[in-house]
């Protein structure tokens, strides 16, 4: 399931707010709504998935965000909680190849998929060209929203290897840096997909 | 340089770094050689964005240590948020030492390793305590040639030295390298006087491009951030928030949110809170917490906070002034009358507040996204009655400050919730805590009165700036006339603010900037003179016109008469040190009002530039940062509630908006360095204003300048 609330925002759930995104609070006292986990689903719940290549079971006991699945289940920290509502990126993952905000699914959308999250990029000790790319342009400074940054851009090199800037602008619009290394970054995934045509894997 | 006094014999037990004594100083220390650094700038310097004087100035400040394996420690109480001051402190420490970038290890922020430090801010790391530092490191080298003069036995004058290795001059086989130099010694001394620091001519490193060295760990998603800490048994933190800051609290709840498995429940020392092992349900049992507030009402809101600070604003304080302030007056003059407003701003770094916090037997251990984890320290020693050396904030890596980690509620917060529960605590702050917690830059308002001749010369400049502070606001073009006043200042906000505010990215600099390019381009635009003709005429400062010139070189500037429809605008600045001009090309879509900046090119003089490519990244990055107050940024509130709640209405910089960014720098590598973190961003709503009047004609007098404001300008001009 796909929601549009920061679970993990108290703000979000006591006071009206208006957005693109909102679900009002009324909702939340309908249906099966589990109050202890804020959710509609409330019955245990086994999944598997592959995360970074190996095979994962989970039980659920409740509807759970991916983003803190991931940060406190499998202690996979490099995706990172920026904004809970998917303006910013910083938690994004690949399911699938492509590009997911995990703060904007439940862990069970990953069922029977594919997750990599940036820990799970370089493959036998060897970054994966967004990543030497990002460092030879120094497309980083503070390093927070890089995760995010790598991971979206890998996705849309899998969805169009030969991405113009145009093309690239748009499909990074929504990964924010307040660092200001958005030239730079463009620059990078520019170089990265001249590597990938060059014939390094993704 | 000051003297400074010697470590030993007869040491001043009081420039120990604080928590430390000198027996556990020395015992801490291993062997080597070993060099403190006091750090003589520090207190005078501070600057608007200082939090608070800590008393503490002239303990020492930083260490350098060339470890028995040759390798080179320098542990600073700075920290790393993006600056990349961890890669242009290796160079400078590479450089005087002469060993090589990879052996010098550094160690910042870590409370317990690494002695004191104000906090890092103020563009000071490098333009302030960087020749300190660079003494340190010809220090330990000139000790290591005393050692190997007597192992080679030869006079220290016949030595050179290449990658930690000495060698006689004259004769490459003897040698003997560092390490083994350090082995066995346990030499402790402090700068006692100006050590010779070497020419830009003798650098090999310094004054070269470095790439940043955590590069790599930023990328593969290892570099960890305070809230990437994970404690067995960790709990997370929900803490209670008013609706508005200036809500009290009137009656509290916690029965539903206790009955809650696994949630434990703080209602002590102010803090009411909900803690659990997993972060949605510790938020959700907050959610259950039933709160009774009292919110007064306020007329004040974004748009009537201006009028508010106009008439609250009476406190002036003089920064600077000349002649008289009475507009001269003739035929051959003209006056001018303008006021410029810039609202709030938020820092909104990418990574929230946040402190991970354990109580080790008696001291607690945190790890904080704090700017000021001596500061820090002490705040958390006073408010939980610890002992300070009984509080040790981590190294850990920030992401992003920009000023507003320099103050941390987050800290004691969580320093608190660990101390009253014993357990492992992490408070990491949701994006709507941070927009409501966030130390605001001050709205701001900037009435300017001038006169300028029709040949353009400027005979008056009396401006009044209300709220922002005086960074920034001196007037270094020529008149006879002027008189510059700073109107209460971001710390008098009790009248006037509504909110916390403080240091946001070269303080004050970007309101009073804006305001005065914007109001110089005014001048030259109603005498119909070229806008980069009509600064250079009433220039006297060598520096700004050598880096006015050069932007204008590279740009490719053509003499315009505004608004010529080309869309440039002109700003010039000063800040930490640095001379800056800056030069925009936009675009206005006249029927939505929308602008798009096209192009920018950027100078600095800013003295030697110890890393080339550093310095590029972060006056790009500041421009980049600058785009978004001057275009999008503005929170929004009513009374003291806050509005702005996340990114989709506190629109920061994005790629779309992001130009080609050009940036060159003075050649002078004699000169000592100044500061690059935030000189170029008090420039981007000046030369985004210009180029949008030279564009289209509409005078831009607010920041943000939204495609509302600029339909409404245009609707005026």
């Amino acid at each position: 399931m796909i929601f549009y609330i920061d679970r993990k925002d108290y703000f979000y759930q006591r006071y009206t707010f208006i957005s693109p995104y909102t679900i009002v609070n009324e909702g939340f006292e309908q249906g099966n709504y589990n109050k202890q986990h804020n959710t509609f689903l409330a019955m245990s719940e086994t999944i598997s998935f592959k995360l970074n290549g190996e095979e994962k079971t989970l039980t659920l006991e409740a509807e759970r965000t991916l983003l803190w699945v991931l940060r406190t289940d499998f202690g996979l920290t490099g995706t990172k909680y920026g904004c809970g509502l998917g303006f910013c990126g910083s938690c994004t993952v690949l399911i699938n190849n492509k590009p997911v905000r995990s703060c904007q699914v439940t862990a069970d959308f990953a069922d029977g998929k594919e997750i990599i999250t940036i820990e799970g990029l370089a493959k036998s000790g060897s970054l994966n060209p967004v990543q030497k790319a990002f460092i030879d342009h120094e497309a980083l400074q503070c390093g927070f929203c890089t995760p995010g940054m790598i991971m979206n851009a890998t996705g849309l090199l899998h969805k169009n290897p030969e991405p113009s800037r145009t093309e690239i602008i748009e499909a990074m619009e929504e990964n924010l840096c307040r660092c200001g290394s958005y030239n730079k970054i463009v620059d990078a995934i520019e170089t990265a997909a001249a590597t990938v045509k060059g014939g390094a894997a993704l | 340089m000051k003297k400074q006094q010697n470590f030993m014999p007869g040491f001043d037990e009081s420039r120990i770094p604080s928590g430390l004594n000198r027996r556990s100083f020395l015992k801490k220390l291993g062997g080597g050689v070993t060099v403190a650094v006091t750090l003589s700038g520090a207190s005078s310097i501070l600057q608007s964005c200082a939090p608070e004087k800590t008393g503490e100035a002239g303990s020492f400040n930083a260490y350098l240590r060339v470890k028995e394996d040759g390798r080179v420690d320098f542990l600073v109480g700075k920290i790393e948020m993006g600056q990349s001051v961890r890669t242009s402190l290796k160079q400078l420490i590479a450089e005087e030492l002469d060993v090589a970038l990879e052996s010098v290890d550094i160690i910042m922020g870590d409370t317990a390793l690494c002695p004191f430090d104000e906090g890092t801010w103020g563009s000071m790391s490098i333009r302030i305590n960087g020749q300190e530092f660079r003494a340190a490191g010809a220090e330990a080298r000139a000790a290591l040639l005393q050692l190997a003069s007597k192992s080679l036995k030869s006079n220290v004058e016949d030595l050179q030295v290449s990658d930690g290795v000495v060698t006689l001059r004259n004769d490459a086989s003897k040698s003997i390298t560092y390490a083994e130099l350090a082995k066995g010694q346990k030499i402790i001394t402090t700068l006692s006087e100006k050590p010779a620091l070497k020419k830009a001519s003798e650098y090999k490193v310094m004054g070269k491009s470095v790439k940043r060295q955590d590069a790599l760990i930023k990328v593969t998603g290892e570099a960890k951030f305070s809230a990437d800490i994970q404690l067995p048994g960790m709990l997370y933190a929900s803490i209670l928030r008013p609706p508005d800051h200036r809500a009290k609290l009137i009656n509290v709840d916690t029965s539903a949110a206790a009955q809650i498995a696994g949630v434990e429940i703080v209602n002590q020392d102010g803090i009411v809170a909900a803690l659990h092992p997993d972060p949605e349900i510790s938020a959700n049992a907050l959610a259950e917490i039933k709160a009774e507030w009292d919110v007064p009402s306020s007329e004040l809101n974004h748009e009537t906070i201006f009028d508010h600070l106009l008439k609250t604003g009476t406190k002036a304080n003089v920064v600077e002034e000349a002649g008289t302030k009475e507009l001269v007056e003739g035929e051959d003059i003209v006056t001018f009358e303008s006021s410029y407003f810039d609202g709030y701003k938020a820092h909104a770094s990418i990574e929230t507040h946040t402190a991970t916090a354990v109580m080790e037997g008696d001291t607690l251990v945190m790890w904080a996204s704090s700017q000021t984890p001596f500061g820090s320290r002490r705040d958390l020693a006073a408010q939980l009655g610890m002992p300070e050396d009984k509080v040790h904030l981590k190294e850990i890596f920030l992401g992003g400050g920009f000023g507003g980690k320099i103050y941390n509620p987050q800290v004691i917060e969580a320093g608190k919730i660990a101390k009253i529960t014993g357990k492992p605590i992490q408070l990491a702050y949701t994006r709507r805590e941070e927009f409501f917690q966030d130390y605001f830059r001050p709205a701001a308002v900037m009435k300017i009165a001038s006169a300028t001749t029709n040949s353009g010369e400027i005979k008056n400049w009396n401006y009044d700036v209300f709220y922002a502070g005086d960074r920034g606001s001196s007037f270094f073009y020529e008149t006879p006339n002027k008189l510059v006043r700073s109107l209460e200042d971001s710390d008098g906000g009790e009248k006037g603010l509504l909110f916390n505010t403080g240091a946001w990215r070269a303080p004050a600099n970007n309101s009073n900037t804006f305001a005065r390019e914007s109001h110089i381009e005014q001048m030259a635009a109603k005498i119909g003179m070229d806008p980069i003709e009509f600064r250079l005429k009433n220039l006297k400062n060598e520096q700004m016109i050598r880096t006015l010139k050069l932007a204008a070189e590279k740009f490719g500037w053509q003499p315009i008469k505004g608004p010529s429809g080309k869309g440039w605008g002109v700003a010039c600045g000063f800040d930490a040190g640095t001379w800056v001009a800056t030069i925009a090309e936009v675009s206005v879509d006249k029927k939505t009002g929308k602008v798009q900046v096209l192009r920018i090119v950027c100078a600095q003089d800013m003295g030697l530039v110890v890393n080339p490519h550093g310095a590029a990244i972060q006056a790009e990055g500041g421009l980049t940062m600058g785009l978004g107050y001057a275009l999008t940024e503005d929170i929004e509130f009513e009374g003291t509630a806050v509005n702005s709640r996340n990114f989709d209405n506190y629109k920061i910089t994005t790629f779309s908006m992001t130009p080609k960014i050009e940036f060159f720098t003075i050649d002078d590598p004699e000169a000592a360095p100044q500061g690059g973190g935030e000189p170029a961003i008090i420039t981007a709503g000046g030369a985004v204003a210009n180029a949008i009047f030279d564009a289209c004609g509409a005078r831009m007098d607010r920041m943000p300048m939204t495609p509302e404001r600029v339909l409404k300008a245009l609707a005026k001009s």
